[in-house]
């Protein structure tokens, strides 16, 4: 890469940690630590919520599913701004009221500690595991492409920001996120422009291309359980996984918690309620666009170079074939992509076929060069992700590159900060402040914060080194976490039904999980947006249930919503 | 002033309504 690149990445990340410090300068309390004296402007806290949610994943992998896979993802999101207007009226004034750290204390004045430790406990468990997955997304694919060692790739993403995090808390969270949100947006804005300049067509014809394979079919209406992305599947399945995420995930409610006032949360909710599908169709467009762009420029067959690597050092000679093959068909497919740019309507129905053809049928080579990767490496190839790097890498103005790459790394680096800010949280309030040492003054707390902090960093890098070998155990780790998403969800529901008692919200959440455990093993091929429909509705039923059978009045009265 | 629920339902559905029609209209355009 360009000194250039490498000189706005390494300006960035420096100036990123230096004024996130900066700004967090002062904080002597738990409170200020981890909810910023709950003092933050709403639209601080609404770039934050987005940044939060926003990883490099969603950078590289969905730009990358773009390309492949068209814009239909965009309907995940279907279900996420209803999703916060419900929150703004229910969760979001009851848990900003309630004066809490965590979403989890709140849990233990209505039901008891029992309920707030259990989810306590599985927030840790998930969150621990996926902070790690986070940076590993990135780290593997800079490793793949400019050759570092795995650890230095996993340290450049994960040491500014547990130095960030650690000393300033949440305000440095806050501020950091809201400058990623700020280049992550320049970034793709750039990209999407240069992509119109480059792309020798009109966009009107590049988008006649680009439907023409199928790129810009957004709605799927079929009703079915075993897919993830349908308008079903985000209207409904998509609801109650954001609400599950955003209400009740320390990560996300840790954010809200930090506005001035309950209406400055709601407020910063509805920034991600308005803004958060047209930024996704933006991030799909430039995979689509990205698809568009090697139609006219030669892309290479493996878009992974160790891939590329390894299948030319098993077989040079399948190597040779398979890049043959692979540019005869880029050819034929590259000449019906012209002929359908230039051809008149009428003549349009048979052009698109053409193309058509001539994309499945370079599909087809791709599809074989990847099993020859898979023969050569000896586990499953999937190359999605090295999509818009490659591009980014090779086909983007100097700068412009080193912009992008930072905005990656921010991308990683914002949601890694708000995980790890949540866990600290957790651990000191939910476990050692109610377990360990009930009484100690704010500036052990503060001490024990930052402490943990540090550990869940460590913990992080850790679990990122070793998640490019652990393969299809980090899937385990991410499926694990949507299990009880819809659980704790239920929980929350029942918190706010006046009859619900603690034995029913307890019992509820345990008899949900294995519901949800029941439909992935018994019907593995349920999409996982289905189970928070599952848990939701098993831990509230029979939640509700339970609770009619028990005596006695409930234990605790949440704070009221006035 | 605070916006009342329904203001705010109804201001987040118009613009669901609004990227879901911008959407359509893409694929009613490029995708046939």
């Amino acid at each position: 890469m360009h000194w250039i690149n490498w000189a706005v990445v390494v300006v960035y990340l420096t100036y990123l940690v230096t004024d996130s410090i900066r700004r967090a300068r002062g904080v002597n309390s738990i409170e200020g630590y981890f909810l910023a004296n709950r003092n933050l402007p709403w639209w601080a806290v609404g770039l934050t919520v987005m940044a939060t949610q926003l990883s490099a994943v969603t950078m590289i992998g969905t730009t990358g599913q773009g390309a492949v896979d068209g814009m239909r993802f965009v309907q995940f999101y279907f279900g996420l701004p209803v999703a916060m207007v419900i929150l703004g009226v229910t969760i979001v004034p009851f848990l900003h009221r309630a004066k809490v750290y965590t979403a989890y204390e709140f849990l233990e004045r209505r039901f008891g500690a029992r309920t707030r430790s259990l989810t306590a406990f599985l927030f840790l468990c998930s969150r621990g595991l996926s902070c790690g997955t986070i940076i590993a997304a990135p780290a593997v694919v800079f490793t793949a492409i400019f050759g570092w060692p795995l650890p230095l790739s996993v340290a450049i993403i994960g040491a500014p920001t547990v130095l960030y995090v650690v000393i300033g808390g949440v305000q440095a969270v806050t501020w950091a996120d809201v400058k990623q949100m700020f280049v992550v947006v320049t970034a793709l804005v750039a990209i999407v422009i240069v992509l119109l300049v480059k792309i020798p067509v009109s966009p009107d014809a590049a988008l006649t291309i680009a439907g023409a394979a199928g790129r810009l079919q957004v709605f799927d209406f079929s009703f079915s359980l075993t897919q993830t992305y349908t308008f079903w599947s985000g209207i409904i399945g998509g609801t109650f996984l954001m609400l599950s995420y955003f209400g009740t995930d320390q990560s996300q409610v840790q954010r809200y918690l930090t506005a001035k006032t309950v209406e400055e949360a709601r407020r910063s909710h509805l920034m991600s309620a308005f803004w958060k599908i047209p930024l996704q169709a933006l991030i799909l467009l430039v995979g689509v666009l990205v698809f568009v762009y090697y139609l006219f420029v030669a892309p290479p067959v493996f878009w992974n170079p160790t891939h590329a690597r390894a299948v030319q050092t098993a077989d040079p000679n399948a190597y040779v074939q398979i890049e043959r093959e692979a540019n005869a068909a880029w050819v034929r497919r590259s000449q019906t992509a012209v002929e359908l740019a230039g051809a008149p309507t009428a003549d349009r129905t048979l052009r698109r076929a053409q193309f058509k053809s001539a994309d499945s049928a370079y599909g087809a080579v791709r599809s074989d060069a990847l099993k020859q990767a898979e023969k050569a490496t000896g586990g499953t190839v999937r190359d999605v992700n090295y999509i818009i790097p490659q591009f980014v890498l090779n086909e983007l103005p100097v700068g412009l590159a080193g912009l992008f790459i930072a905005a990656v790394i921010a991308a990683a680096m914002s949601a890694v900060a708000g995980e790890l800010s949540a866990l600290s949280t957790c651990t000191v309030i939910d476990f050692y402040r109610r377990w360990v040492k009930p009484e100690a003054s704010d500036a052990h707390y503060l001490k024990v914060s930052r402490g943990a902090t540090a550990f869940w960093g460590l913990v992080a890098c850790f679990v990122a080194v070793y998640a490019a070998s652990l393969g299809s155990l980090i899937e385990v780790v991410n499926r694990f976490g949507s299990f009880f998403y819809g659980s704790i969800l239920g929980v929350f529901i029942l918190a706010m039904i006046p009859r619900a008692r603690a034995s029913g919200a307890f019992f509820g959440l345990v008899i949900s999980l294995v519901a949800v455990g029941a439909v992935s093993y018994f019907a593995p091929n349920v999409s996982f947006l289905w189970y928070n429909v599952v848990a939701t509705v098993t831990a509230v039923v029979t939640g509700y249930v339970i609770s009619a059978f028990s005596r006695g009045a409930p234990e605790r009265h949440m704070p009221t919503n006035t | 002033m605070a916006a009342s629920f329904r203001t705010v339902l109804i201001r987040v559905l118009a613009a669901e309504l609004l990227a879901w029609a911008f959407l359509a209209l893409i694929q009613y355009r490029y995708n046939s």
